[in-house]
């Protein structure tokens, strides 16, 4: 077991990640630190309901590298089959530690887009990722105190343990994407980075670089998928860059299997008259831990946040969101939903945080959770922390039972009961999609939703 | 016997509260029968009961139809046996498309291992559209959501030409509707009338009966019908109103 963790997180198993000297010294010195943090409790509101105290790092293994494809019909059959149906211009494959296809059309190379994975990324274009990587997701936990009036008291700094998972990620990621679209240009169709697991009992890093310069447009999909495993680990971290009037659209889709734990920490530096629009979905895994957060530096910003989750059996998920506004005139609305089926367990906190000065904020934060079974468990936590005096913030949060009215209607024409709950659960998740333009990725989704509704 | 929906002394409450308390009606198919009376009286209790709404819990009586007593039935099997409920308030369901619903619904009514074909569903939306002069795209919609009053109430017939009920109960259907939409949705329902057709119109007005001719008209006072008749029936209401007949219940 020691040897498994010595061989696996340790300074020699950093130092073989290779790339330049400097990265090696932030990947160390974030091993240092995921060594020096206690694993957060209880204790730390952030994480009262969900515990990590079972996770046990001496147990695992890094994934075993894979050979790279040049076509992809020698991909594995489940990522040919997502690739098949998809709209994406152009995409990564990860399996085990490296990329092991991708395909980037001339025309958008044309452009200056780059799009590759973050070690060639780090070969070709070392300047570019040196200025953004680790600069929105640090290795540790990141300081979102809010700015208050003097003489008020300011917020609680975050506990240092809620940078564990950050820390090992910055220590040991692997499988990274970095996606950089020019100044002006805008890419019509998606990017999107694909991410295989097949090895029960290996963990995973994965890690998304993306940037957007003023005024580009661009939307990337990171898909993560893998059968049923025993006690696989992904530890994953993106960093979304948006500047000046640029729009980003950011989607996830965790689908892993049974038996993976996930942790994934998601944040957007959204700058003037920039916009982020992020779609979460959470289907897969056993114990899900997911961080959306969004820090609204510029004024004018606007950040849309939508999730989606459907927890069965003894699915454990955790959302944690967090609309920070640092700059007037900035806008964020929030919409989470939740199904939870069986024993199912579910999370949600959600923090509207407004600094002093954010004047004119409209902030806006709703989570929905739709009971299946009187054995799930919600605890929904909307949290607000306001600096300022001239802001619009609301936030709510509903959990119950299929409405009544709607299932007496359903049955009435005819519908099965058990048919009837399936489409109302759809229904209840489907308005979420109906938001998002991405007609391929929603396709998608609704594929996998269906797949779960049918197993309830 | 069979071929008629046939409710024997029924009794039903809500709660503690009785609301129907004996109400006997026998409507053969063929025969569309309308139920009036002064609001609060237990009307719309009677539609909702024999469709099985778990609101309500019937404490005596019998619902026959076609010789099937249905009480012991849930909501979805006496919809497959026949039954359709106009509902006075149709539900928004955002999520899911009028077109996936009716699927599904017609579906429900197949049995096992036989699906419903495109040109069937198609052919018959199709025609059911044509009648209510409605535009294919509606069916994209969600169900009922966001509609007006009047889409509602046309999107509740849509749904009848779709299923082929043989006894259809309209809960208020005219209420808030303006005369072009009472139009269309009484042409609808007479599209569907012939000899396999039987049901309940359920109304405070007579305005409607203008244009769905009544075979039979009960009134129903105090949860009990009080006095059947013809058409005229429903005129004479129209001219005096309601106070004579609350006499009835009465004597």
């Amino acid at each position: 077991m020691t040897q498994t963790l010595n061989q696996a997180f340790s300074a020699e198993a950093v130092t073989a990640l290779g790339g330049p000297e400097w990265l090696t010294e932030r990947r160390r010195a974030a091993l240092e630190l995921f060594g020096a943090l206690p694993l957060p409790t209880e204790a730390v509101e952030a994480w009262k309901y969900t515990d990590v105290s079972g996770i046990d790092f001496t147990a695992m293994k890094p994934t075993r590298v894979k050979p790279a494809v040049t076509d992809e019909a020698a991909l594995p059959e489940s990522v040919r089959a997502r690739l098949a149906s998809t709209d994406v211009a152009a995409y990564l494959v990860f399996d085990g530690p490296d990329v092991v296809y991708a395909s980037l059309p001339e025309a958008l190379r044309e452009q200056g887009v780059v799009f590759t994975d973050l070690r060639s990324a780090l070969a070709s274009h070392e300047a570019l990722v040196r200025e953004y990587l680790y600069s929105v997701v640090p290795a540790e936990v990141p300081d979102d105190t809010t700015v208050a009036a003097p003489g008020t008291t300011p917020s609680k700094s975050p506990d240092p343990s809620e940078g564990k998972f950050s820390a090992l990620n910055a220590a040991l990621w692997t499988n990274g994407a970095f996606v950089y679209v020019p100044r002006n240009v805008e890419v019509e169709l998606p990017l999107g980075a694909f991410r295989v697991l097949d090895e029960s009992g290996a963990f995973t890093a994965t890690r998304t670089l993306v940037v957007a310069d003023v005024n580009s447009k661009v939307t990337f999909i990171d898909e993560q998928d893998s059968p049923d495993l025993e006690g696989a680990f992904a530890f994953g971290a993106v960093e979304l860059i948006v500047k000046d009037g640029a729009q980003l659209r950011y989607v996830s889709v965790q689908n892993w299997g049974r038996g993976v734990t996930h942790i994934q920490r998601q944040r957007g530096d959204v700058a003037r008259d920039a916009t982020l629009n992020s779609l979460v979905v959470t289907m897969g895994g056993t114990l899900s831990r997911t961080e959306m957060q969004s820090y609204l530096r510029g004024q004018g910003s606007s950040s849309e946040m939508l999730g989606l989750n459907f927890a069965s059996e003894d699915q454990h998920f955790d959302h944690y969101t967090l609309q920070h506004h640092a700059a007037p005139h900035a806008h964020s609305d929030l919409l989470y939903k939740s199904v939870l089926a069986d024993t199912a367990r579910g999370v949600f906190s959600g923090m509207i945080k407004v600094d002093l000065g954010a004047q004119k904020t409209d902030a806006y934060q709703k989570h929905r959770t739709l009971l299946l079974s009187s054995e799930a468990r919600n605890d929904s936590i909307p949290q607000l922390e306001i600096n300022a005096n001239d802001v619009r913030c609301s936030h709510g949060s509903t959990t119950g039972p299929v409405d009544p009215e709607q299932m007496f209607y359903l049955l009435a024409r005819g519908v099965p009961r058990s048919l009837a709950e399936k489409m109302l659960v759809t229904a209840f998740l489907e308005d979420v999609l109906s938001r998002v333009p991405l007609a391929s990725v929603v396709k998608y989704i609704e594929a996998v939703i269906a797949e779960k509704v049918g197993a309830v | 016997m069979t071929n008629q929906l046939e409710i024997r002394n029924l009794h039903a409450s809500v709660g503690d509260l009785p609301i129907l308390r004996g109400v006997n009606i026998t409507v053969p198919r063929g025969e569309l029968h309308a139920v009036m009376g002064p609001n609060g009286n237990g009307k719309s209790t009677l539609a909702k009961v024999i469709v099985g709404d778990p609101e309500y819990t019937v404490t005596e009586g019998e619902i026959l139809v076609d010789g099937h007593n249905v009480l012991e039935m849930e909501p979805d099997e006496r919809a497959r046996l026949g039954l359709f409920l106009a509902f006075q308030y149709p539900v928004e369901i955002p999520g899911v498309t009028i077109a996936n619903f009716l699927r599904l619904a017609m579906q429900a009514r197949k049995p096992e291992g036989e699906e419903v074909s495109f040109m069937e569903f198609y052919g018959k939306l199709q025609e059911a559209l044509k009648v209510l002069e409605w535009d294919e795209s509606i069916v994209e919609r969600y169900l009922n959501a966001g509609f007006s009053g009047g889409e509602k109430k046309r999107n509740e017939i849509l749904q009848m030409l779709m299923l082929d009920p043989t006894y259809i109960i309209m809960d208020e259907t005219d209420s808030g509707l303006d005369v072009d939409a009472l139009k269309i949705v009484s042409k609808g329902v007479n599209s569907l009338r012939g000899p396999n057709l039987g049901g309940l119109v359920i109304t405070h007005y007579q305005r409607l009966l203008n244009y769905i001719v009544p075979d039979k008209v009960h009134i129903i006072v105090e949860g009990r019908v009080v006095q059947t008749g013809g058409p005229e029936l429903a005129q004479r209401l129209d001219a005096e109103g309601y106070d004579w007949v609350k006499e009835l219940a009465r004597a």
